[in-house]
C-alpha cells in the first residue's frame, strides 16, 4: 500500500431519504475508523451550495488527497461534485461516490441492514479512493453542423432553430415533401386552427433558409464516426424529375395513366405515378414513383414486354404508342396477341379480383388497330449504318425478331428461308382461323420495311448453303434460327401406314396450295395446341368424326383451355389419360388405333404416365394425325462442327446464345427445343443484342442484356393496398360454330375500342410507374430524366437530431377486427377521418359516408389498441383530444349526433379541459365504456342499414347498442416502421414499446444514450404538436450548446489497451457495443478510440491477456473496493 | 453492533410491555436474522409465540434452539410430537429424521461467516407458515369475533379455509363457529371435512358428497334483534372494502384480478350483459374490493366462453377469476344444486350424468373397437357422448368415419373417467386433480388421443400436467379434415340444404380450431355453408359451458335460443356443431321452441357420415 493518504468522507442525509433509514451517526463513526480517513462530515444536502462550499473549503484546509461522497447515485450528482472538487484545485477524479440511497436506504426495509450495507459501500469507496490517480478528461472537437433526420414538425423546428443560430443543417426526409403527419391533419386541438395554415409558413422557411440543406426523398444510409465528427451517408433516391427544371406545373400528372392510392390521403383517393404529395409540398417538385418491384405481368413475360405500359396506354386511347411500346420488345405483335400462352395473365393481380386483365386480347387490339390505321412500315432505323453484314438462318419468329432488332441497330441483315414464304411455323403450322395469313404478311412487311432483306427458297445447313458459305460470302455474324419443324415419331408398329401423318406436316399441307381432303374418322394423338389445331383443321377439311386422344388430364394438358373448349364446341371429342400402343393396319392402310388408359404419377420432378393394365381399347380411324411435339433438323449444322445437345438441339451459352463457333449464334426452337413463340422472340432480341456487341467488339462496357423483367410485386400486397371493385374480364366475341366451320376465317374476333379501354382500365397498376413516358412528352420544361440514378451523398456533421416520428397501426389486426375496420366501409381510422375533413381530401372536406350521405350519427371509439397489452400497452396521450376535435368538427359541419366511447377522458394540458367542457356543452354524448364490437347485424328496425356500436355504459351499468352511420377509430401512435433500423444505425436504444429511449425521463428528456445524438418529437414517445415543437427546440438547444462550446469534455474513465500485453486477438472489437476499438494492422494491436468509449468495461472483461484496462476501474482499485466491502 | 442490538432488545421489551406482541415478534425475528446464535432471543421468541398462540413460530424457535444446543434425541422426539399435534407434518418428519441415524452435527459457525451472511437478507424460515393473506384474514376473524360479529367471522373463516384447505384446526374452528351461530348444515359440513381429513381415505369421498347436497339448508345468520345505533344508520348501504377476501381470491388462482381497470370490454362483450343476467365487469370490480355479490354478479352465471378474456386489454383470464371465486364457494357448500348433483355423480361414477360406470362403453358396442392400446389412435369419449342417448349418434358417426378412412383406433371405456374440464371450471380443484391423475395414468401409453368433445380437448391440451410426456391430442374434426384433404374420405353423396355452423367456444376460441369443421362441411356436395352473425373468434356461446349445462336458465334468457332462431332466420335446415354439450343444449332449445319441423341439430361428423356412407355401401 502506498503512503498514507488524507481522505475525507462526506455523508449526505439527502433530506430524510437516507437518514430516515440509515443510521448516519453510526455510519460516520464507522467511517472515522477506516484507514486513511482524516475527516468525516455529514450534511443534510451535500449537493446544495453549502455542501459544495464545504468540500472546497476542506480540500484546502485539510490538504485532502481524495474524497468519498456517500449520497445518491453518481448518475445524479457525480458531475456536481467533480466540478466542486475541480474548482478547488484538486484533480476531480480523486473523488468517488458511495451510493447509499438507491443501493441502501431506498431498497432495504430493515434499518440495521440498510446501515450495514451503507457501511460496506463507504468502506469500499474509501479503500478505492486511496488508490485513485489523477486523470485528464478527454476533449473532442465539435464540427459546427448538424443533421436532422425527419422533416415533420419536430424535425423542421429543430432544423430552423439551428439554422437561425447561423449553423449548417442537413435535413433528411424520406418522403418527397417535408411536413410529416401534421400536413395530413385538418384542424388542431384545442384551438381548432387550421394545421396547414400554421405549418405551411414553417415549411416555406425551411425550404428557403440558406443554412438548411434540404434532402427530401432521401434516407440516411449510414452513419460512422462519433460525437463531434459524424460521417453521414445519405441515399438520395432518384426522382426522375430534375428539381432545377421542374416548375411544379403538374402537366405531367395530367397525362399519367397510372392510378395508385395516395399515401397522403391514407389511400382514400388515388394519385398518379408522377406526383407531389400535396399542392403546398416543399420542395415543389414532382417525383416519379418507380418502385423496385415491377408489375407481375411484366416480369412474367419471357420477352419482358411492358404489358403494364401498353395496357395503360390503351386505356388512354393511345393505341399507336401502345403498339410502339410492344415493338420495343417483340415483333409479330398481332400474331402473339392471338396465340401467346400469355404467362403475364397468369400472374395478373386482378386474377384475385374478378379475373385477370385480358392482356393478350389488348395486345391483339393494339396490333390490329395499328395495322388498320397506320402504314405497316417503320422505315429504316434512324441510326448510322454499320458495315458488318448479318446473316439469319430461318425466318420464323426468332430469326425475324433478331433481324428486326439488328436492323434497328443499323446492321444490314439478310434472312435466308428455305420455304418459299417467310414466317416459319407461324406461316406453316398455325391455321388461319387462329392467325390469318394476311396478318402474318403485314407483320413481316413491317419487319422488311425496317431494312431486313428476306431471301426465300434458300436453304442453309440442310443441303443448300453451309454456314461456312455465309462467312465466305462476307457475312460477319450468323444467327441460326432454323426452328424445330419436324414431327416427332412414336416408334410403334404401323406408324408408317398410309393415312398416318405428322400434325405439322398435315397443317403445312392444309395451308399450302393443295390441301388434302378428308372424310370419315380422324384420330389425333396428343393434346397440345398443335393437336387441337390439327383436329379443327381436319373438321374444316371434311372429316366426319374427329377425336383427340391425349396422355395428360384436362388439368395438366399443354393446350390452352379456351382452344380445347372451342374445338369441343365445334364437335371434336377429347379423351384424356390415354396413350396409343398399336396401329391397326390393313393392306398398308390405317384402320384403327389401340389405346391403353394411363394414370398420372407426379412423384418425381416430371409427370409420369403409367399404363393401367387391362384397359386397352380400339378406335377406328381413317386418318391418324400424330401431334407429339417437334424436333429440329440440325444434322447439317453438326457436320460443320457446331456442337449439339443430346436431344439434337444446338448447344448455346444461355446468356449470349453464342455457339461453340465464333461468330455463330443460335436461338429459338433450334436451340431451346419446342417452346412458345414468345420465348423464340425473346431469344431473337437477346441474340441481336449480343451479336451487335460481338460485331462492334464493344467489350469494355459490355452492357448486360436487359431482359426487362425485374422482381414481381406481391399480388396480395397490391390488393391489400388498393381499393377496387371486383369486375369481370372482357370476353372475345367468337363467330358462331356453324358459320366458322365453313371456312378458315378467324374464330375469335378482336375487342372493340370501348371494350378494350374498359378492359385496360381494370389494370391495378401493381408496379407504380408503367414507363409509358407520356409525362416525358408532356413536360415543356424537359424536366423528366428516366436515366436518373439514386445518389449517395456524404458529409460530416458534429451532432444529430432524430425526429423520425411515428406510425399508425392497422386496426383490423388481431382482436381489433371486431371493430369492423376494412369490413365496413364507413369505419375510418383517425388519420383517414382527418383526410375526410381536409379540403384536399377525397370529399373536399365534407363529412360524407362512402356512398355520399351526410351522417346522422357518428361514433368515435377511443383507445383502439391503446392501453391494451395485446397491442399498445401505453396511452398515446393525444387521442382523447383529437377525438374531441373530431366531435367538434362533426357538430360544426353536420347536425349529426356524436357518441364518444371512452375509458378515461385524459384532457390534461393547457386549455384542454376547457375544450372537453365545451364539447359537453355542444351536446356531444359521452359513454364511459370500451366498445365490445361494431356490427351491421340489425336486431331492430332502427338498426337496419346502420352500423351498431355494442358495449356497456359502465357508469350506468347498462348494456348499450348505438346505431350510427359512421365510426371513427381513435388509433394510438406506434413507433415508425423503421425505428429499429434507425436505432441500430445510430446505436440509440428503444424502450419496450419501441420508441427511442431518453437518457433520463425528467432531467434528460431529449438526450439519447448515444453521445451527441438528440431526440425530438414522437420518435421518443407519443406527444402532441406543442410538446413536439418544445422538445425539438430543446434538442436544437442541446445541439447548439455543443456546437457553441466547440469541444466536448468526456469523462476520463475510459478503457485503454496496453500495447505490450495486447496479442491482437480482436475479441474486444467483437464485444464492444460502441465500436470504440479498432485494429492497428501495422502494430497488430487493438486501439481504443477514447471519444467513442463509454467506459462500460466489456473489453476489459473480454480481454484474455489483460491488456484492456479501464481508468478509475483498474484491478488494484477494484480489488481494494471489494476488500472494503467485505471489511 | 452491540449497541444496536441492545437498542433492539429494549424496543422488543417495550413492545411486550405495551401488549404489542405481534410487533415484538416481528422485531425479534429481524434481530435474530442478524444474530442467529442468540439463544436468549430464540427462547424469548418461543415464549412470545406461545403467548400469541402462533404455534408455527413457537415451533420454529424451539427447533432452532434445539439445533443450536445440539439437543438430545428425546428432546427431538418431544418436538416431533408437538409438531404432530400442530398438524405440521414436515416439521415432525424433520425432527424424527434427526433421531434416526442423523444425529445433529454440532453447528460451529465462525463469526466471520455469520457476519457475511448477516449482510445478505436470508430467506425467511423454512416452511411457508401462514401467507400474508392468511395472517391478515386470521387477524380480521379475531377482530370480528372480538366485536361479536359472528356472521362475518364465519364468512371469513370459509375464505381462510380455501387457502389452507387441510388445516384441521381451521375446520374445527368453523364447526365451532357454526355451532355458535346455530347453522347445523354448515357444522355438519365442517365436521365431515374434518372427518375426511382424518381418514384420508378416498373411499370416504362419496360419503362427503352425500353430505353436500344436504348443506343447502344453510340458514342465514341470525340477526340480533336490537335497536340500530346512529352509526349503523349512517353506514346504511355503504360497503367497507374487504381486501383480505380479494387476496384470498388471488391466492385461489385469480392472479390477475388486480389488473382490471373497469373499461367494460368484458361486459360489453359478455352475452349475459344485455340480458341483465350477469355483469362480469361489476363482478370483477366487486371481487377486487372483496364485496358481496348482488344478484347480477352471481359467479355461477359465467359460462367460461372466453370472449371477454380474448378481448380484455389487460389480458385478464376472466373465467379464471370466476373459477377461483367458485373454488372458495364450493368449500362452503353453497354451489348451485345442479352443479352439486353433477359433481357428486362425477365423484361416484366418473360422469356428471348419473350413469353407471359399467354402462360407459355401451354406446360403442356395435362399433368393433378393441381396447388394445397398441393402435395409432386412442379414442376418448366425452361423458355426454357415452351417456346421452341423443349424442351417441355423433360418437358413432365419428368412429365410423375414422375407421372407414383407415384410422387405426382403440377404445377402452373401462379406463376412462370424466376429463374434468367443467369440474375445474366450477372450482372443484381437488376433484379435477384426481380425475386428471386417473386419465393420465390410463392414457400413459397412448400415442395419440382422439376426442369427440372440445372440453376433453381443452382439459388434455391446456390443463393436464403431462410432465412433458403427454400424447398428441386431436379433436375428431382435425383428423377428419386431414383425411378428406388426403382423399382417404370421399364425401360423395350430396346433402342438400343450408347448414349453419355454430363454433363451440372450447373448440374455437380456446383451441383455435375454426377451419377444420368448415372445410369438412364445404367438402360435402350440395351443402351450402351459412355463417351466423357471430362466428369464429366472435362466436356466441350456446350457454352450456363453464357448468352452464348443469344449471337451468329461464326461458327468454337462453343463449341457445338466440342461435337456433337466427339459424332459422337465415334459412338453414341444419344447425351443425362439433361439441356434445352444444349439441345437447341446441337440441333442447329446438324442442322447447317447437322448431323440430324447420331445423335439426347435427354434429359435423353426423353430416359428413351421411355424405361418405354412400361409397361404403355401393
Amino acid at each position: 500500500m502506498s503512503d498514507r493518504k488524507r481522505l475525507a468522507v462526506y455523508i449526505c442525509h439527502c433530506g430524510t431519504n437516507i437518514s430516515a433509514k440509515v443510521d448516519v451517526k453510526q455510519l460516520s463513526e464507522f467511517a472515522r475508523g477506516l484507514p486513511n480517513v482524516c475527516l468525516v462530515k455529514e450534511s443534510t444536502f451535500m449537493c446544495s451550495e453549502p455542501g459544495q462550499t464545504m468540500i472546497q473549503g476542506d480540500i484546502a484546509e485539510h490538504q485532502l488527497d481524495g474524497l468519498v461522497i456517500a449520497s445518491c447515485s453518481p448518475l445524479m450528482h457525480e458531475g456536481t461534485f467533480r466540478a466542486a472538487v475541480k474548482s478547488s484545485g484538486l484533480n476531480e477524479y480523486l473523488m468517488t461516490m458511495a451510493n447509499i440511497r438507491e443501493q441502501s436506504s431506498w431498497v432495504i426495509e430493515d434499518p440495521i441492514q440498510a446501515t450495514g450495507r451503507a457501511k460496506a459501500h463507504v468502506a469500499g469507496q474509501v479503500m478505492k479512493a486511496a488508490r485513485l490517480e489523477p486523470l485528464e478528461p478527454h476533449r473532442v472537437p465539435i464540427k459546427p453542423s448538424a443533421l436532422v433526420i425527419g422533416g415533420g414538425i419536430a424535425g423542421m423546428e429543430a432544423a430552423l432553430q439551428i439554422a437561425w443560430a447561423g449553423h449548417k443543417v442537413y435535413l433528411v426526409e424520406r418522403e418527397p415533401s417535408i411536413g410529416g403527419h401534421m400536413a395530413q391533419l385538418d384542424k388542431t386541438f384545442p384551438t381548432m386552427d387550421c394545421a396547414a395554415c400554421v405549418l405551411t409558413p414553417k415549411m416555406v422557411s425551411v425550404g428557403r433558409h440558406p443554412n438548411i440543406e434540404l434532402l427530401t426523398y432521401s434516407e440516411v444510409a449510414g452513419i460512422e464516426g462519433y460525437l463531434g465528427s459524424f460521417t453521414v451517408k445519405v441515399r438520395k433516391r432518384a426522382r426522375y424529375v430534375d428539381a432545377a427544371r421542374c416548375t411544379g406545373c403538374g402537366d405531367c400528372a395530367q397525362v399519367c395513366p397510372v392510378s395508385i392510392p395516395n399515401e397522403q390521403d391514407m389511400g382514400l383517393q388515388d394519385r398518379r405515378a408522377i406526383f407531389r404529395p400535396f399542392p403546398q409540398a416543399v420542395p415543389n417538385v414532382f417525383v416519379v414513383d418507380r418502385q423496385k418491384e415491377s408489375s407481375p405481368c411484366r416480369s412474367a413475360c419471357p420477352a419482358g414486354v411492358n404489358a403494364h405500359g401498353y395496357v395503360k396506354l390503351i386505356s388512354q386511347g393511345r393505341y399507336e404508342q401502345a403498339f410502339d411500346l410492344i415493338a420495343e420488345r417483340v415483333v409479330f405483335a398481332g400474331t402473339l396477341g392471338r396465340i401467346c400462352p400469355a404467362p403475364c395473365e397468369r400472374e395478373c393481380s386482378r386474377e384475385l379480383a374478378g379475373g385477370h386483365v385480358g392482356v393478350r386480347a389488348l395486345k391483339r387490339f393494339a396490333a390490329d388497330w395499328y395495322y388498320r390505321h397506320r402504314k405497316a412500315s417503320t422505315g429504316p432505323a434512324a441510326v448510322a449504318m454499320r458495315p458488318e453484314g448479318m446473316a439469319v438462318v430461318g425466318s420464323g419468329p426468332s430469326g425475324l425478331a433478331c433481324a428486326f432488332y439488328l436492323a434497328r441497330k443499323g446492321f444490314p441483315v439478310t434472312v435466308f428461308e428455305a420455304h418459299d414464304k417467310p414466317g416459319g411455323l407461324i406461316r406453316n403450322a398455325i391455321p388461319d382461323f387462329r392467325a390469318p395469313q394476311e396478318l402474318v404478311d403485314r407483320e413481316i412487311e413491317l419487319i422488311r420495311s425496317s431494312g431486313v432483306d428476306i431471301r426465300c427458297g434458300v436453304s442453309v445447313g440442310q443441303g443448300g448453303k453451309t454456314i461456312g458459305d455465309l462467312f465466305r460470302e462476307g457475312f460477319h455474324t450468323v444467327y441460326i434460327a432454323a426452328g424445330a419443324g419436324r414431327d416427332r415419331k412414336l416408334s410403334i408398329p404401323g406408324e408408317d401406314a398410309q393415312g398416318v401423318m405428322g400434325a405439322i406436316e398435315f397443317l403445312g399441307a392444309a395451308k399450302g396450295g393443295n390441301p388434302p381432303s378428308l372424310s370419315g374418322r380422324v384420330v389425333v394423338v396428343g393434346v397440345g395446341n398443335t393437336a387441337v389445331d390439327a383436329a379443327r383443321t381436319a373438321l374444316r377439311l371434311g372429316a366426319r368424326v374427329v377425336k383427340i386422344f391425349g396422355r395428360e388430364s384436362r388439368a395438366v394438358m399443354p393446350a390452352f383451355p379456351e382452344e380445347v373448349a372451342a374445338a369441343e364446341a365445334e364437335g371434336v371429342s377429347v379423351q384424356f389419360l390415354t396413350t396409343p400402343v398399336a396401329f391397326d393396319t390393313e393392306g398398308g392402310r390405317i384402320k384403327g388405333v389401340e389405346f391403353v388408359r394411363v394414370r398420372l404419377d407426379d412423384q418425381g420432378d416430371e409427370l409420369q404416365f403409367i399404363p393401367v393394365e387391362g384397359t386397352s381399347f380400339k378406335v377406328q380411324a381413317d386418318t391418324v394425325l400424330l401431334a407429339l411435339g417437334q424436333t429440329p433438323s440440325t444434322a447439317g449444322f453438326a457436320s460443320e462442327r457446331i456442337e449439339l445437345n443430346p436431344d439434337g438441339t444446338i448447344k448455346v451459352d444461355p446468356e449470349t446464345l453464342s455457339t461453340n463457333i465464333r461468330g455463330v449464334f443460335a436461338g429459338g426452337n433450334v436451340a431451346a427445343g419446342p417452346a412458345p413463340m414468345v420465348e423464340a422472340l425473346a431469344a431473337g432480341r437477346r441474340a441481336a443484342h449480343h451479336m451487335a456487341l460481338y460485331a462492334t467488339r464493344s467489350t469494355e462496357e459490355d452492357p448486360a442484356y436487359d431482359d426487362g423483367r425485374g422482381t414481381p410485386r406481391d399480388q396480395r400486397a397490391v390488393l391489400e393496398s388498393r381499393s377496387y371493385q371486383v369486375l369481370a374480364p372482357a370476353r372475345l366475341p367468337e363467330r358462331p360454330v356453324r358459320e366458322r366451320l365453313r371456312d378458315f376465317g378467324e374464330v375469335a374476333l378482336g375487342l372493340e375500342q370501348e371494350a378494350a379501354r374498359t378492359e385496360a382500365n381494370r389494370c391495378l397498376d401493381c408496379g407504380g410507374c408503367c414507363e409509358c413516358r407520356l409525362c416525358e412528352a408532356s413536360c415543356e420544361a424537359k424536366a423528366l430524366d428516366f436515366s436518373m440514378k439514386d445518389e449517395i451523398l456524404e458529409f460530416d456533421v458534429g451532432t444529430i437530431i432524430v425526429a423520425t416520428g411515428f406510425g399508425i397501426g392497422d386496426p383490423s389486426r388481431g382482436n381489433l377486427a371486431r371493430y369492423g375496420y376494412k369490413k365496413y366501409p364507413d369505419v375510418y381510422t383517425s388519420l383517414e377521418f382527418e383526410r375526410l375533413n381536409n379540403a384536399l381530401g377525397p370529399t373536399n372536406g365534407k363529412i360524407r359516408t362512402r356512398d355520399g350521405r351526410t351522417p346522422e350519427s357518428v361514433a368515435i371509439i377511443h383507445c383502439v389498441g391503446s392501453r391494451d397489452k395485446k397491442h399498445y400497452p401505453y396511452c398515446s396521450r393525444v387521442c382523447c383530444l383529437y377525438s374531441l376535435k373530431f366531435a367538434s368538427l362533426v357538430r360544426e359541419k353536420t347536425s349529426a349526433e356524436v357518441y364518444e366511447f371512452y375509458i378515461d377522458m385524459r384532457s390534461a394540458g393547457k386549455n384542454n379541459e376547457e375544450f372537453y367542457q365545451r364539447l359537453r356543452e355542444e351536446k356531444v354524448h359521452f359513454v364511459r365504456g370500451k366498445v365490445a364490437e361494431v356490427t351491421d347485424h340489425a336486431l331492430c328496425p332502427e338498426e337496419e342499414g346502420k352500423l351498431v356500436v355494442v358495449g356497456e355504459d359502465t357508469l350506468l351499468q347498462q348494456a348499450v347498442r348505438v346505431s350510427v352511420d359512421m365510426v371513427v377509430l381513435s388509433v394510438g401512435m406506434e413507433p415508425s416502421a423503421d425505428a429499429d433500423k434507425v436505432a441500430q444505425m445510430l446505436r440509440i436504444s428503444r424502450d419496450r414499446n419501441g420508441f427511442f429511449t431518453e437518457r433520463h425521463p425528467k432531467l434528460a428528456p431529449v438526450t439519447s444514450f448515444s453521445e451527441g445524438i438528440w431526440l425530438a418529437g414522437c420518435a421518443q414517445g407519443p406527444k402532441d404538436i406543442p410538446d413536439s415543437v418544445t422538445q425539438a427546440g430543446a434538442a436544437a438547444v442541446r445541439a447548439l450548446a455543443l456546437i457553441g462550446a466547440g469541444e466536448l469534455v468526456l469523462p476520463a474513465f475510459v478503457a485503454w489497451s496496453s500495447n505490450e500485453l495486447c496479442s491482437g486477438c480482436r475479441m474486444c472489437m467483437a464485444m464492444c457495443p460502441y465500436s470504440a476499438l479498432s485494429y492497428d494492422a501495422k502494430q497488430r494491436i487493438a486501439v481504443v478510440n477514447e471519444a467513442m468509449c463509454k467506459g462500460c468495461g466489456t473489453c476489459v472483461a473480454t480481454c484474455p491477456s489483460g491488456a484492456a484496462q479501464q481508468r478509475m476501474f483498474g484491478d488494484a482499485q477494484l480489488f481494494a473496493e471489494i476488500r472494503g466491502i467485505l471489511l | 453492533m452491540a449497541d444496536i442490538y441492545a437498542r433492539l432488545q429494549k424496543q422488543i421489551d417495550d413492545y411486550v410491555a405495551m401488549g404489542e406482541v405481534q410487533k415484538a415478534i416481528s422485531l425479534l425475528q429481524w434481530s435474530l436474522e442478524t444474530n442467529k446464535e442468540d439463544l436468549q432471543g430464540w427462547s424469548k421468541l418461543a415464549e412470545l409465540a406461545r403467548k400469541k398462540g402462533d404455534v408455527e413460530a413457537e415451533l420454529l424457535a424451539l427447533f432452532t434452539l434445539a439445533e443450536l444446543q445440539s439437543a438430545k434425541p428425546e428432546q427431538w422426539l418431544k418436538l416431533a410430537e408437538a409438531a404432530d399435534a400442530a398438524g405440521m407434518e414436515q416439521r415432525a418428519r424433520d425432527a424424527r429424521k434427526r433421531v434416526e441415524g442423523h444425529p445433529a452435527e454440532p453447528r460451529v459457525e465462525t463469526p466471520a461467516r455469520t457476519d457475511a451472511r448477516a449482510k445478505l437478507p436470508e430467506p425467511r424460515v423454512e416452511t411457508p407458515a401462514q401467507t400474508d393473506a392468511q395472517a391478515k384474514l386470521q387477524q380480521r376473524i379475531d377482530e370480528y369475533l372480538a366485536q361479536g360479529n359472528l356472521a362475518k367471522a364465519i364468512e371469513l373463516q370459509k375464505w381462510y379455509l380455501e387457502i389452507d384447505k387441510r388445516n384441521r384446526r381451521a375446520w374445527s374452528t368453523l364447526a365451532d363457529l357454526a355451532r355458535m351461530e346455530g347453522n347445523v348444515a354448515l357444522e355438519r359440513l365442517a365436521q365431515s371435512m374434518l372427518a375426511e381429513l382424518e381418514e384420508q381415505e378416498p373411499d370416504e369421498w362419496p360419503k362427503l358428497a352425500e353430505a353436500l347436497p344436504a348443506a343447502d339448508t344453510v340458514t342465514p345468520a341470525t340477526a340480533r334483534i336490537r335497536a340500530p345505533t346512529s352509526r349503523e344508520i349512517i353506514n346504511g348501504q355503504a360497503l367497507h372494502p374487504m381486501i383480505e377476501v380479494a387476496e384470498a381470491v388471488v391466492e385461489a388462482g385469480a392472479v390477475d384480478l388486480t389488473h382490471c381497470y373497469q373499461c367494460g370490454t368484458c361486459s360489453g362483450s359478455c352475452p349475459w350483459t344485455p340480458l341483465g343476467r350477469f355483469n362480469v365487469r361489476s363482478f370483477i370490480g366487486r371481487t377486487g374490493l372483496g364485496f358481496d355479490y348482488d344478484e347480477n354478479q352471481d359467479p355461477w352465471a359465467c359460462l367460461s366462453c372466453g370472449l371477454c378474456a380474448d378481448r380484455c386489454p389487460n389480458e385478464i383470464d376472466i373465467p379464471g377469476i370466476a373459477r377461483a371465486v367458485r373454488s372458495i364457494i364450493v368449500k362452503t357448500g353453497k354451489a348451485p344444486d345442479g352443479v352439486r348433483l353433477a359433481i357428486s355423480s362425477v365423484e361416484i361414477s366418473g360422469n356428471p350424468w348419473s350413469g353407471g360406470r359399467e354402462q360407459r362403453g355401451k354406446w360403442a358396442e356395435a362399433l368393433d373397437l378393441c381396447p388394445d392400446p397398441g393402435h395409432n389412435y386412442t379414442l376418448f369419449s366425452c361423458c355426454t357422448t357415452a351417456y346421452d342417448p341423443d349424442s351417441l349418434g355423433d360418437g358413432q358417426a365419428t368412429v365410423r368415419l375414422l375407421q372407414s378412412a383407415g384410422g387405426d383406433l382403440c377404445y377402452e371405456p373401462g379406463a376412462e373417467t370424466c376429463c374434468g374440464d367443467t369440474v375445474l371450471a366450477c372450482g372443484y380443484d381437488q376433484l379435477f386433480q384426481r380425475l386428471s391423475e386417473h386419465n393420465r395414468a390410463s392414457l400413459a401409453n397412448a400415442r395419440a388421443v382422439v376426442v369427440t368433445s372440445p372440453h376433453c380437448l381443452n382439459a388434455f391440451r391446456n390443463h393436464y400436467d403431462w410432465r412433458g410426456r403427454g400424447p398428441r391430442v386431436f379433436h375428431s374434426v382435425e383428423l377428419l379434415q386431414e383425411m378428406v384433404r388426403d382423399g382417404r374420405l370421399n364425401p360423395e353423396l350430396p346433402v342438400e340444404g343450408r347448414v349453419a355452423y355454430h363454433d363451440p367456444c372450447y373448440l374455437g376460441r380456446r383451441n383455435g380450431v375454426y377451419q377444420a369443421p368448415r372445410d369438412l362441411l364445404t367438402s360435402i356436395p350440395g351443402l351450402e355453408l351459412v355463417e351466423l352473425s357471430k362466428h369464429h373468434e366472435d362466436s356466441l356461446c350456446c350457454g352450456g359451458g363453464g357448468g352452464g349445462i348443469w344449471q337451468d336458465v329461464p326461458k327468454g334468457e337462453r343463449l341457445a335460443d338466440i342461435r337456433v332462431l337466427e339459424a332459422v332466420e337465415r334459412g338453414s335446415q341444419i344447425l351443425a356443431t362439433a361439441c356434445p354439450l352444444c349439441l345437447m343444449v341446441l337440441r333442447s332449445s329446438v324442442t322447447s321452441l317447437g322448431l323440430e319441423e324447420r331445423l335439426s341439430v347435427a354434429s359435423v361428423s353426423e353430416i359428413l357420415w351421411r355424405s361418405v356412407q354412400g361409397d361404403r355401401h355401393e
